[in-house]
């Protein structure tokens, strides 16, 4: 499999403000994520982490402020070009992963592809070659038997198999045991890192967010840069 | 831990309430709480009407035999001794019989019969408040005498029961010639004015119990477990953190008791309606008397927290966590329907096949029981079918890349309890509808009869008829009939090769009716109706002769008729005869025979109260069932949905997975319906299986099937852009 990365690739969010009421999560925050790179976002509870990839993901509206996914603006759409935009260039992993248990893990893998019209059979060997990428039994068994680990990389492979140029992963690793996380996160930074896919992922864990390029704290509305080595 | 804290773990109520607290709170949070919540409440309050319909059959029925106690008369050994004089007769108003109670007081300190404020002055009559109205219908108010008032509840069996207690203008002259009964009071179980109504207090008891508590239990059933993957997830991590069965119980009940007491609550409308006033129940008309719940309050409030305890502790039962599993994951097909309950549906179906050849008596045992074991497994054995439907679907899914055949196909295979739910609806009530017809077809073909019978002779032929007419009642009545009517005699031969019955008449009255004028008895073959159904018991055998003077009457198998030129004098003939001789039977020929069928049919109404609740509850049931699926597939497709783009798939989904398994439920239903239904109308000899309301019922419920799944469609890809990711 080829991959070729957008024109002008990666995210880019710029000023982008929300509010709930008075009060404002997101006070201009600009951030790039560039192909093949990765970004971690931090912060307590509350602060903001999860609006801001609602936002990416087109999900809320931000009060001002753009956003560019793989070179295409995802802002200001109509919510039939947004979807559209959505599926071909963002992935998203939840934190519980979404996948639905009865089917098997290529199934579940697959399902992108098939509901957006792509071959089947193309489908279905992409989301084999993705399963054995990320080592996860890819047989009869429903998805929802496999180990928690396990389920979390099926739901991985499933956001990378229509090729996005960014990744989001809302607390990817937080449902899991140290175990499980550790590999996930492997996994997950590493195949990112392969495909050219920008990464962004909002998260608790200290371990997951080393393992990107940069991390930023969300803290009082706004994105500040950590220095490595400053975590408690 | 230090030493403050010690006392207040050892207060183990704490533990208790907190427990409590944690089971409201959780019944707050969980996926599908709203639904969840009406589905308690209304099961519970099904429940809570059953047990109030149980409480009220029980106290109607005591009450009913309390009052008919202190009503019946106590015979007199002596005529000496005797206070009162007391008889019954038989009358009707259209089709609906009732009785006449003649009383003549022989002292003057005498009580009255109960009901009564006084005893009626000669020629009066009192009527209870159903009889007057039907009377007054019939312009017929005064038939038995002078109206002198209602009958109060007291000395009724139920406020709708239709009696009359009348007094002649004269006192019997002969009392034990004319079937007078010497009283010496009133208050022993009597038979008088009986209802045709066949069933005990624990038969009917019983009904209630198959006709409503059943389907209220499958309500309540599928109502706790609405949304119980998250409830059984938390039973399981709590059993994992050392909580026992009492723990996990309490949280339980904690979620499940405010809708359960609000539903047990909401049964208190009708029982305060109940206690309030007398209420007539639909379809039957009956009447139940508010006295009765009155005096059985404590049996009404026991069984109301009964109902409570029950729905509580099947919402307990209903969540105990599986020890039999070998795997601590959540299984994605826990719920498989087991093997033995396809064995017991075949079991039944043989039950039902073979029990032609048991001996009589046995016979309709092993038909019923093979009837309940059928029905009650025939879901499970649908839903089998079903699982193995959902993997060939699945299948073809699969190699076609058609993502909502997949999708559909591996739910189906995985959850056929739902299908089981689901289902149950619809091959019971397509079972109901189709045995109700057939029950109906029953006990209404006489009816159906005796209504054609009622039309072809109308009200112009009346047959006159008592064991004391004397040539001088005769004389009398011809006298007091009103214009335009002729008097009749008639003479009944039924024994011998030749059975015939003789008619005399003087030779105007016979050329009304449209007859030769013989002096001797001649044989005629006639075509008026009324004449052919006088004949019909005696082969059609009628003879005719013409008497100058008196009517011969009074001897055995002796009486009169009354041919009117025109229809609409039956009240007045019928008034004119009942004051020439109390008791005195007046009816149209076969009339005895119509009222005895429509009787019978009216027994028919019962089952619709009870038959038609209970399919009101297994609708209920399938909706909240269909609802619960509704949520599911939202919260399953909607992360898809929103990051895809697709709602088509929601359609799609909903087609594969609930609308084609009810499909096939309706159809498997349909077929084994009608295979039932003509078994028994073929096993019994009786009743008539009726095509088009199975085919009503079955296209009724395919387009409940479609319906559902357009509706479980359209509230997913309504709720899906709502949908908004989870994460701690």
């Amino acid at each position: 499999m080829t991959h070729t990365p957008p024109l002008g690739g990666g995210l880019q969010i710029k000023g982008l403000t929300y509010q709930v009421g008075d009060r404002v999560l997101l006070n201009n925050v600009d951030l790039t994520v560039d192909p093949g790179k990765s970004v971690a976002v931090t912060g307590p509870s509350g602060s903001g982490k999860s609006t801001l990839l609602m936002c990416v993901l087109g999900l809320i509206k931000p009060a001002s402020g753009t956003i560019t996914a793989g070179g295409h603006r995802l802002t200001g759409l109509l919510p039939g070009s947004l979807t559209k935009a959505r599926r071909k260039h963002l992935g998203m992993v939840f934190q519980f992963g979404e996948l639905l248990p009865e089917l098997t893990p290529v199934e579940n893998v697959a399902l992108p592809m098939l509901l957006d019209g792509a071959d089947h059979h193309r489908a279905y060997e992409s989301a084999t070659r993705l399963l054995e990428e990320l080592e996860v039994p890819h047989g009869s068994t429903p998805t929802g038997m496999l180990s928690g680990g396990e389920r979390q990389r099926t739901a991985v492979a499933r956001a990378l198999i229509a090729q996005p140029s960014v990744l989001l992963a809302d607390e990817p690793t937080g449902a899991l045991d140290p175990k499980a996380r550790e590999n996930v996160a492997d996994q997950l930074f590493r195949i990112c890192r392969e495909r050219d896919c920008a990464l962004l992922v909002v998260t608790h864990d200290p371990a997951v967010a080393d393992r990107a390029d940069d991390e930023f704290q969300l803290q009082e509305s706004a994105l500040i840069p950590v220095q490595r080595g400053t975590h408690a | 831990m230090t030493d403050q804290h010690s006392p207040r773990l050892r207060r183990p109520g704490r533990l208790w309430v907190q427990l409590l607290r944690i089971g409201r709170a959780a019944g707050r949070t969980t996926p599908g709480t709203r639904l969840r919540l009406w589905a308690l409440m209304t099961a519970s309050a099904a429940i809570a009407l059953t047990a109030l319909a149980m409480v009220t059959t029980s106290a109607t029925f005591d009450g009913r035999t309390q009052r008919d106690t202190v009503r019946g008369p106590l015979l007199a050994g002596d005529a000496h001794e005797a206070t009162a004089l007391w008889k019954e007769a038989i009358d009707s108003f259209g089709a609906s019989p009732h009785s006449i109670i003649y009383v003549e007081p022989l002292a003057t300190d005498t009580p009255p019969p109960p009901g009564l404020s006084r005893w009626p002055r000669p020629g009066e009559v009192f009527l209870s408040p159903e009889l007057a109205e039907a009377a007054k219908d019939n312009n017929s108010l005064e038939r038995y005498g002078r109206y002198a008032g209602t009958i109060d509840k007291q000395g009724l069996r139920s406020p709708s029961e239709r009696i009359a207690y009348a007094r002649p203008a004269h006192p019997p002259a002969n009392p034990t010639a004319a079937s007078w009964q010497y009283i010496t009071g009133f208050g022993q179980l009597f038979p008088m004015n009986q209802d045709i109504y066949p069933h005990t207090k624990a038969e009917t008891v019983g009904v209630i119990a198959v006709l409503m508590a059943v389907p209220g239990l499958a309500l309540l059933v599928v109502a706790t477990r609405v949304g119980s993957a998250t409830r059984d997830r938390r039973s399981h991590l709590v059993n994992a953190l050392g909580a026992s069965w009492a723990h996990r119980a309490v949280m339980n009940v904690g979620e499940a008791f405010t809708p359960a007491a609000v539903g047990t609550l909401l049964a208190l409308i009708p029982a305060a309606v109940l206690l309030a006033t007398d209420v007539r129940l639909p379809f039957t008309g009956y009447i139940v008397n508010a006295d009765d719940l009155r005096h059985a309050w404590p049996q009404l409030i026991a069984a109301l927290v009964a109902s409570l305890v029950l729905t509580l502790l099947l919402v307990v039962v209903l969540h105990r966590v599986q020890r039999t599993k070998t795997a601590t994951r959540p299984s994605t097909s826990s719920s498989h329907v087991p093997k033995w309950r396809l064995v017991l549906c075949g079991i039944g179906v043989l039950a039902i096949a073979c029990s032609q050849y048991a001996p009589k008596g046995p016979d309709v045992v092993v038909f019923l029981a093979g009837t309940v074991l059928m029905w009650a497994t025939l879901p499970s054995a649908v839903a089998m079918l079903s699982v193995a439907n959902g993997k060939r679907i699945a299948a073809s899914g699969y190699r076609k890349g058609n993502p909502g055949r997949l999708i559909a196909g591996r739910w189906t295979a995985a959850h056929p309890g739902v299908l089981v739910r689901l289902s149950v609806v619809f091959i019971i009530g397509i079972g109901l509808i189709s045995h109700l017809q057939v029950w109906n077809s029953r006990l209404g073909d006489s009816a159906a009869a005796a209504k054609q019978l009622t039309q072809r002779v109308g009200d112009t032929l009346l047959t006159v008829s008592s064991s004391n007419l004397t040539p001088r009642a005769t004389e009398h009545l011809a006298r007091t009939l009103p214009d335009r009517t002729h008097l009749l005699a008639t003479t009944a031969h039924p024994e011998g090769d030749h059975p015939h019955i003789d008619l005399a008449g003087a030779c105007h009255d016979l050329k009304a009716l449209r007859l030769p004028c013989p002096t001797t008895a001649k044989p005629i073959t006639t075509q008026d109706p009324r004449l052919k159904e006088l004949a019909a018991p005696y082969q059609g055998n009628l003879t005719v002769q013409a008497v100058d003077g008196a009517l011969p009457t009074g001897r055995a198998r002796q009486s009169l008729i009354v041919a009117a030129d025109e229809p609409g004098h039956r009240a007045e003939i019928e008034k004119a005869a009942y004051a020439v001789l109390p008791g005195i039977n007046v009816e149209t020929p076969g009339e005895s025979w119509v009222i005895g069928a429509q009787e019978k049919n009216r027994l028919n109404y019962w089952l619709y109260l009870f038959g038609g609740t209970g399919l009101g509850l297994l609708l209920v049931t399938g909706l909240i069932s269909a609802a619960a699926e509704f949520v599911r597939i939202r919260r399953g497709l909607a992360p898809l949905s929103v990051l895809t783009g697709n709602t088509r798939i929601f359609r799609t989904i909903a087609t594969w997975y609930l609308t084609v398994p009810l499909l096939i439920a309706t159809c498997i239903a349909t077929f084994i319906t009608n295979w039932h239904s003509l078994f028994f109308v073929i096993s019994l000899r009786e009743g008539k299986f009726s095509w088009p309301v199975l085919a009503t019922a079955a296209t009724g419920f395919s387009l409940a099937a479609v319906t559902i799944g357009l509706l479980a469609a359209h509230s997913a890809r309504r709720a899906a852009p709502s949908w908004r990711p989870e994460a701690d």
